[in-house]
């Protein structure tokens, strides 16, 4: 990666080119790039009750309390 | 006494008056000391205090008081889970020098049960990867091949126990990082239903996913570890301690047939040396009561995306924000990952958790259909220190993403899991099968990891 490279990435992706060498921010590049796949998920099959149903810890909290 | 890797051996020699908890710790210690210095399985052993606390142990023993079967057994502790007065820093450098004020919840039910905590293990840095061969402790070595990784994130706690230090040892499970180094090391991994053991005073790396769990030389000692783990009034801590018995004895054929799942996942094909130990198992284990099917599994690309967009803010979420430790002294794989953990959106994050209630639901409805679902735990045998990525089928996929692909499933869903060693490939490297059952019904699962080690034993 050259340094204009780097400067760019580095300004689109919103952080400091200072603390990371070109090899560092070409992967932290790679790994935005490939989490962002998270946007092409369609949204029919998500589930619509977040709060309700998302998390594990939630929907078992008796198991919480009881181990506090 | 020369097997102590066994609780349930340890366990009767004890109440025999065989050998006393302080020579089973003076063993322990001496299999560290002659093994440590090559494996670097342990990165702290305070032999002082661990023969002071035998010996307490054993006053007790000697004065007839009632005890657990985990009474004096030697156990192991990722350096990840605070253990009060230890050096407790995930074997990370920013974190080196933090000495836990107290112990973690799942450390005080080790001890309630007479447990003798013996050391703590090496771990990759911050549990935050697979490979085990990021730590700034130098990292842990594969006992079957020192030239490979260990596995990870409980890279120490899989070699001590592959290596016969310790019958037991504790770890914590974000992705697979339990049954990972248990596979690579060729021991059983077991990862409970999420929040059976409580994760307080655990180092965190990702609230909703992270798991603790135990990493034993059989189904039976990697159960009794975890259901003392569990809350005092849970009711499948309970199940497992009351049917113990039934979990050591060898199984008699089921009664009613038992339906598998043998899942295939796109994207990550297996090494052919695995594929083959795999088939030959299946071979084994299909039986008039086991009927193993295939069926192939959806969305595991998406999963694994989703996995990542929890994780990394998660991760970031606490280390970063932590002002005490010098964030530029992380390695430069955990320190990229905890940068990429910032840049992910709160919709993002809320998206892949919205996918996981989704994915919980499709995953289980297999479950409907079928009593346990199995999976290669790895695609690959252990690989060597320096390989970076391995090709699997006409791909090239990372060390990292090789380890966690499949296995971060069950953390997503929080599922009962566990890893079983079911033979070797032609350089004697183990290969391990995963069996996963339904949420809270762990006592059924490790039942089925039992007759399958039988059957393959």
């Amino acid at each position: 990666m050259s340094s204009n490279d780097k400067e760019t990435t580095c300004l689109n992706r919103g952080f400091s080119s200072d603390a990371y060498t070109s090899d560092e921010i070409s992967t932290i590049n790679n790994l935005l790039t490939y989490v962002a796949e998270i946007k092409f998920i369609p949204e029919d099959l998500l589930a619509d009750s977040p709060g309700v149903k998302f998390m594990p810890l939630l929907m078992y909290r008796e198991e919480v309390e009881e181990n506090v | 006494m020369s097997n102590i890797s066994s609780i349930h051996e340890i366990s009767k020699s004890l109440s025999r008056g065989d050998y006393s908890c302080i020579d089973i710790a003076k063993e322990a210690i001496s299999h560290i000391s002659e093994l440590n210095g090559e494996l670097n399985a342990f990165v702290e052993v305070n032999e002082e205090r661990v023969l002071e606390n035998a010996k307490y142990l054993q006053e007790k023993l000697a004065a007839g008081q009632d005890v657990s079967l985990l009474h004096g057994v030697p156990v192991a502790v990722k350096n990840n889970i605070d253990i009060q007065g230890y050096n407790i820093s995930a074997c990370s450098k920013p974190l080196h020098g933090r000495y836990a004020a107290s112990d973690a919840a799942c450390i005080k039910k080790l001890k309630k049960a007479g447990a003798l905590i013996i050391g703590t293990t090496n771990m990759h840095e911050l549990a935050y990867g697979g490979t085990g061969d990021i730590s700034s402790c130098t990292p842990a070595k594969n006992p079957h091949d020192i030239t490979r990784i260990p596995g990870g994130s409980s890279s120490g706690s899989a070699a001590a126990v592959a290596s016969k230090m310790v019958p037991l040892s504790l770890g914590s499970d974000t992705g697979g990082s339990v049954r990972i180094p248990a596979s690579a090391c060729g021991v059983v991994g077991y990862k409970p239903s999420i929040n059976l053991i409580d994760t307080v005073g655990v180092l965190p790396l990702s609230w909703t996913l992270d798991h603790v769990g135990t990493i034993a030389n059989s189904v039976s000692d990697a159960a009794l570890g975890a259901a003392f783990l569990m809350s005092s009034t849970s009711s499948i801590s309970h199940q497992i301690l009351n049917s113990f018995k039934e979990i050591c004895a060898i199984p008699t054929e089921t009664e009613h047939q038992c339906k598998v799942a043998l899942i295939e996942i796109d994207g990550m094909p297996l090494a052919s040396n695995v594929n083959k130990v795999i088939n030959d198992s299946i071979k084994l284990i299909s039986t008039s009561n086991v009927v193993v099917e295939k069926e192939s599994l959806k969305y595991s690309v998406e999963s694994h995306v989703a996995w990542l967009n929890i994780m990394y803010p998660e991760a970031s979420s606490f280390y970063v924000e932590k002002r005490d430790c010098d964030y530029t002294s992380f390695s430069s794989p955990t320190k990229v990952q905890l940068e990429a953990g910032i840049h992910i959106s709160a919709l993002d994050y809320l998206k892949a958790q919205r996918f996981r209630a989704m994915f919980s639901g499709y995953f289980n409805s297999f479950f409907d259909r079928y009593d346990f679902v199995i999976m290669p735990t790895l695609p690959v045998v252990a690989p060597k220190f320096n390989d970076k990525t391995v090709t699997l089928g006409d791909k090239e996929v990372t060390v990292q993403d090789a380890m966690t692909f499949a296995n971060s499933i069950a953390n997503m869903v929080g599922c009962p899991a566990i890893t079983i060693p079911v033979g070797f490939d032609s350089k004697a490297m183990p290969v391990g099968l995963t069996i996963l059952g339904p949420f809270k019904k762990d006592l059924s699962l490790l039942k089925m990891a039992k007759e399958i080690e039988s059957t393959l034993s």
